[in-house]
């Protein structure tokens, strides 16, 4: 987990102290409940086997092979690799692995979309995710693995968002990776008009400027001070060299997370919710020089501002909502524009989201992304979008997106094609631990029941063979007709249904994210299992 | 052919009198010319890879020929005649028919400012806050009920930003009904329509009421839907007649009939409507009448077949809220069997009170939007009922969230009943996403249904239900050729709808826009 955190160094040590050793917690007391010889040879290594493996980055590969070790892919290839002989095989024959879809903007996992303050660069979404939010289990569900999830629209300066992954009982065993960017609006918040949202804007800067600026004068003075400097600087290279001297330490909140906006290590995020909100996001990112680390969040109206983004070379999040209807004030025609389409045309980088409703195919990602190839784009490209381009737009494709060496092992099992609407997510593996079963999925079973198997019905007592059979199950079940489905659901909670070696060994390692409400009880240091 | 007439008169006029004669007769050739192109657009041949007849069967390399708007054949690996102009597709179906669709009508979309709540809203300088429904969308009290603007907080309770019940186990309705309602579309999710001078009025039919021109016309034909039923909405008990009317082709002959009698039992006949409200501090007005629950509306419905049964026996029946004899003549047509009759009943109960009731009268029926039918399979089943179900979903969003009474349904719904034999048609009603009805579809396939059967649900069936299965439904000689051309598999998400054809004749090309 440490290598893969860019920005917000205090937020990492933050979340590193606190999640190695509740992981390690979780993951030691588990095994020393099962086994401790076992334990060092298992959960460690894994490898997926005989599944079609659409790596997106590179060729799909049948039969293919991917190795991961502690949560991260360390080798993919096809089925002549050879396997480590102490790795965990998950049988993935007849199966489609993919990478997770990548959810690149969202404010559903936090109790309240947005603060009541206008300007609140200080606030961490950390504070207001929600673990035990629906949608989070619907994403796995859906084979999201991977969710930036950042401040709502309704702001003039939002907090700072993160990437986390749609499991884990706190923010911290959820996050994946803090300090990713700051969300801004240059539409008008509630009660804003443009002319105020924009003032503000820019005054949140000119403030911070001058704030860095008086900073930087007292560091120097320090600074001369602790030297003995006697012949000190003029005011402007005072500042100059001041600035060099700012630490993380001198930072105080309010400024800290438009500090490391302004030196990089923060992305700006900038929601235009209307075509004129897009010139001065433009400007904003120019002026302040984000590029390179800017992304637009669309809404609205604001794709007829396309050739503006085009030439500013900017990468965008689309809206929610894929169909843009506006009815003509004069002629009252309705006119319907299917929004990624302009860009496509214009050759604009974008991200898609799943509808923010209960829409039932919209809400699924792969079927927003199918719907692009109804548009014309081409299939792998269209899963591209989902995984590995928006994992770019939103700066994770180092860690996310697709199945290749180095990357971490966020993978989803499907029935087939991840963009056919006919496929299920049958498995999906965070960080390589199973954290979702098509087969276990209690809501789903709820909504749509598997087809029972006909119980064979007590035969009428026509011979001896059925006698028999009565008597026995008479003695068994103590007169239960549904003794075989009980059963079977029984065998399935406890994890061990008697199968072949290798699936039983696939199924005790399913074990840990299913246990780690208890693991994570005992709330003890890593040394306190040993 | 009518338009190229005067303009070849009028280049004559320009001409010399020498000409005239020679020039008739190039007209007569350019004319004749014409008329022959234009019997070649209706007389086509397609050449299908896989034709999709509608009746679950699949004809592979079929050679479907079209003359005057009909099919003549359908032919497997028949080789094309010489000189006919042939289309070449890879899959092709027939014609989609939405059997219970909830479009704009001409009184909800054209006429917003007779709305008195918009009307007070101009006057205070809000009418940006007038979001059209009865419902407020933040689905909890607000004191500004009606005050929502659509994308932006409430002034009042700061929806969307206010989370009144944060952890309640309706949060995702909330969700829903707020998303819902935003995602519904333009405009505002009131578009349909139903008279409610009284609560019996079959007398009605909902084509007085509709805009042929309407986009939502348009908008069903790209989805590939070439017949719709249009249902008046569910603020009656007996309500008006549905009207079954073509999606493209000459605006003159779209119509093509009036369909069942509405029925609703439930709750919405006394929820909904502008003229419904319950008293308000006993304060009854000509807004408020009966009635206010399920027994009053299950009373309004036994009463007014039993006036009609009266009056057909030439007694007159009595009481303060008889219904209008012209009502009881159309209820006596229902009685007779004439005309059918469609019960909307949602959830369990209702569903059984409509069994009930029909059972008093021994009328036949179709059951309209049974969200609960999945808790009654067996009685279904058994009654040998026909169902038009749908949309599919999970948890309600859209229109659908704003009645309590859709929030119980089931995705195995339409497996369960095709498995007992019940007779399903596919419905998408309102739901204004891309490509409804076969999405609709799609998510049947995705949910336990053969994807031959699905493609009946919205086909074969729907012509049964509508009594128009001599004309529409399947591929087959004799139909009319409402035909939907498919770039591959047919509701796949991944294909899309190419072309579709009225009559022989191309009305929407996805190339091309609409014809």
């Amino acid at each position: 987990m440490i290598m893969r955190i860019p920005g917000g160094k205090q937020a990492m040590k933050l979340n590193n102290m606190k999640t190695l050793p509740l992981v390690i917690a979780v993951l030691v007391t588990i095994f020393v409940t099962l086994s401790a010889a076992e334990a060092t040879e298992r959960g460690s290594k894994v490898a997926f086997t005989g599944g079609t493996v659409i790596t997106v980055s590179g060729p799909t590969i049948e039969g293919g092979v991917v190795l991961v070790e502690n949560g991260i892919i360390t080798a993919v290839g096809d089925g002549a690799m050879a396997i480590p002989y102490d790795a965990m095989e998950v049988d993935c024959t007849g199966m489609t692995l993919a990478p997770g879809f990548v959810d690149p903007h969202s404010a559903d996992g936090l109790d309240v979309p947005n603060e009541n303050l206008p300007s609140a660069p200080f606030v961490d979404v950390y504070d207001a995710i929600d673990p035990s939010r629906f949608f989070f289990e619907d994403s796995l569900r859906n084979g999201v693995t991977t969710i930036h999830v950042m401040q709502g629209n309704n702001c003039v300066v939002g907090g700072v968002s993160r990437v986390v992954h749609p499991i884990g009982l706190s923010p911290d065993e959820m996050t994946s990776m803090p300090g990713m960017a700051l969300k801004m609006s240059t539409t008008p918040r509630t009660g804003y008009e443009r002319q105020r949202q924009l003032a503000e804007l820019r005054e949140v800067f000119h403030e911070l400027d001058r704030w860095r600026q008086d900073l930087a004068e007292t560091k120097y003075e320090m600074h001369a001070e602790k030297e003995d400097d006697v012949d000190p600087l003029p005011p402007e290279e005072a500042r100059s060299k001041g600035m060099e001297l700012i630490e993380d330490e001198d930072l105080d909140d309010a400024h800290r997370h438009l500090s490391y906006l302004e030196d990089g290590r923060l992305g700006a995020w900038i929601y235009c919710g209307a075509a004129t909100d897009v010139a001065p996001a433009v400007a904003l990112i120019e002026d302040r020089q984000w590029q390179g680390r800017a992304v637009l969040v669309m809404g609205g109206d604001s794709h007829l501002a396309v050739e503006e983004i085009a030439e500013a070379d900017l990468p965008v999040v689309l809206g929610a909502e894929m169909i843009f209807r506006k009815r003509d004030p004069i002629t009252s025609d309705v006119k319907e524009t299917f929004i990624p389409a302009v860009y496509m045309k214009a050759g604009v980088k974008f991200a898609i989201q799943p509808a923010r409703s209960n829409a039932m195919p919209e809400r699924f990602l792969g079927y927003q992304a199918a719907r692009l190839v109804r548009a014309g784009l081409d299939p792998q490209k269209a899963l591209r979008k989902i995984t590995l381009g928006a994992a770019e737009v939103c700066g994770i494709a180092k860690q996310y997106g697709s199945i290749e060496s180095g990357k971490i092992a966020n993978l989803v099992m499907w029935t087939g094609n991840p963009l056919d609407f006919n496929s299920w997510v049958q498995k999906v593996y965070v960080e390589g631990i199973l954290a979702y079963d098509r087969e276990k999925d209690a809501r789903l079973e709820k909504l749509f029941p598997e087809v029972e198997e006909e119980p064979t019905p007590p035969t009428p007592l026509d011979g001896e063979a059925a006698a028999e059979e009565g008597a026995d199950s008479e003695g068994e079940g103590a007169g239960e007709g549904e003794t075989v489905p009980g059963d079977e659901e029984k065998s399935g909670d406890s994890g061990e249904p008697i199968q072949e070696s290798s699936e039983k060994k696939d199924q005790s390692d399913e074990d840990p994210p299913a246990k780690e409400p208890d693991g994570s009880s005992t709330d003890q240091p890593a040394g306190g299992g040993r | 052919m009518n338009s190229t007439v005067p303009r070849r008169r009028s280049l004559l006029n320009n001409r010399s009198w020498q000409l005239l004669l020679p020039m008739l007769a190039l007209f007569c050739l350019v004319g004749s010319a014409v008329a022959s192109e234009e019997e070649l657009i209706r007389d086509v041949v397609i050449l299908a890879e896989r034709a999709h007849i509608g009746d679950g069967s699949v004809v592979e390399q079929a050679l479907i020929t079209i003359k005057d708007g009909t099919i003549q054949s359908v032919q497997a690996g028949a080789t094309a005649p010489e000189g006919a102009t042939i289309l070449r597709v890879s899959d092709i179906t027939p014609g989609m028919i939405d059997a219970n669709a909830r479009i704009d009508v001409a009184d909800a979309i054209d006429f917003p400012g007779e709305s008195p709540r918009l009307q007070i809203l101009k006057a205070m300088g809000l009418e940006k806050h007038y979001h059209g429904g009865d419902v407020c969308p933040c689905g909890t009290v607000c004191p500004a009920l009606t005050l929502h603007v659509e994308e932006e907080m409430c002034l009042y309770c700061g929806w969307p930003d206010h989370d009144p019940h944060p952890h309640d186990p309706t949060e995702e309705m909330i969700e829903s009904l707020v998303s819902g309602n935003r995602a519904a579309g333009v405009p505002a999710p009131s578009g349909v329509v139903n008279e409610q001078s009284s609560e019996v009025v079959p007398q009605f039919e909902v084509l007085d009421a509709l805009d042929q021109g309407s986009d939502d016309f348009d908008r069903l034909l790209r989805e590939g839907v070439t017949t719709v039923y249009v249902s008046p909405d569910s603020s009656a008990v007996i309500g008006s007649r549905g009207s079954m009317l073509k999606t493209g082709g000459p605006l003159a002959s779209r119509y093509i009939g009036a369909g069942a009698v509405k029925g609703v039992l439930g709750s919405d006949a006394y929820r909904y409507g502008s003229r419904n409200r319950s008293p308000f501090r006993n304060i009854v007005s000509v807004y408020t009448r009966r009635p206010d629950s399920r027994m009053g509306v299950a009373w309004v419905f036994r009463k007014a077949f039993h006036d009609a049964f009266l009056r057909a026996n030439g007694i007159d029946p009595t009481g303060a809220d008889t219904s209008s004899p012209e009502a009881s003549r159309v209820l006596s047509q229902v009685l007779a069997g004439e005309i059918p009759l469609r019960i909307q009943a949602r959830t369990a109960p209702d569903i059984e009170t409509a069994f009930r009731l029909s059972g008093e009268f021994g009328l036949n029926f179709i059951l309209e939007d049974p969200v609960e039918a999945w808790k009654r399979v067996d009685l279904l089943a058994s009654r040998d009922v026909d169902v038009v179900f749908g949309p599919v979903y999970d948890s309600p969003s859209g229109i659908l969230a704003g009645t309590n009474e859709s929030r119980d349904s089931r995705l195995s719904t339409l497996r369960d009943l095709i498995e007992s034999e019940v007779e399903v048609s596919l419905s998408a009603q309102d739901l204004r996403g891309e490509e409804g009805l076969a999405r609709q579809v799609m998510l049947a396939i995705r949910h336990g249904v053969d994807p031959r059967q699905a493609l009946q649900l919205v086909t074969q069936n729907p012509a049964r239900l509508l009594g128009i299965e001599t004309m529409v439904g399947t591929i087959e000689a004799g139909k009319k050729a409402d035909l939907v051309v498919w770039s591959g598999t047919p509701f796949s998400s991944l294909s899309r709808v190419e072309k579709v054809l009225h009559e022989g004749v191309i009305s929407f090309n996805a190339g091309g826009g609409l014809k």
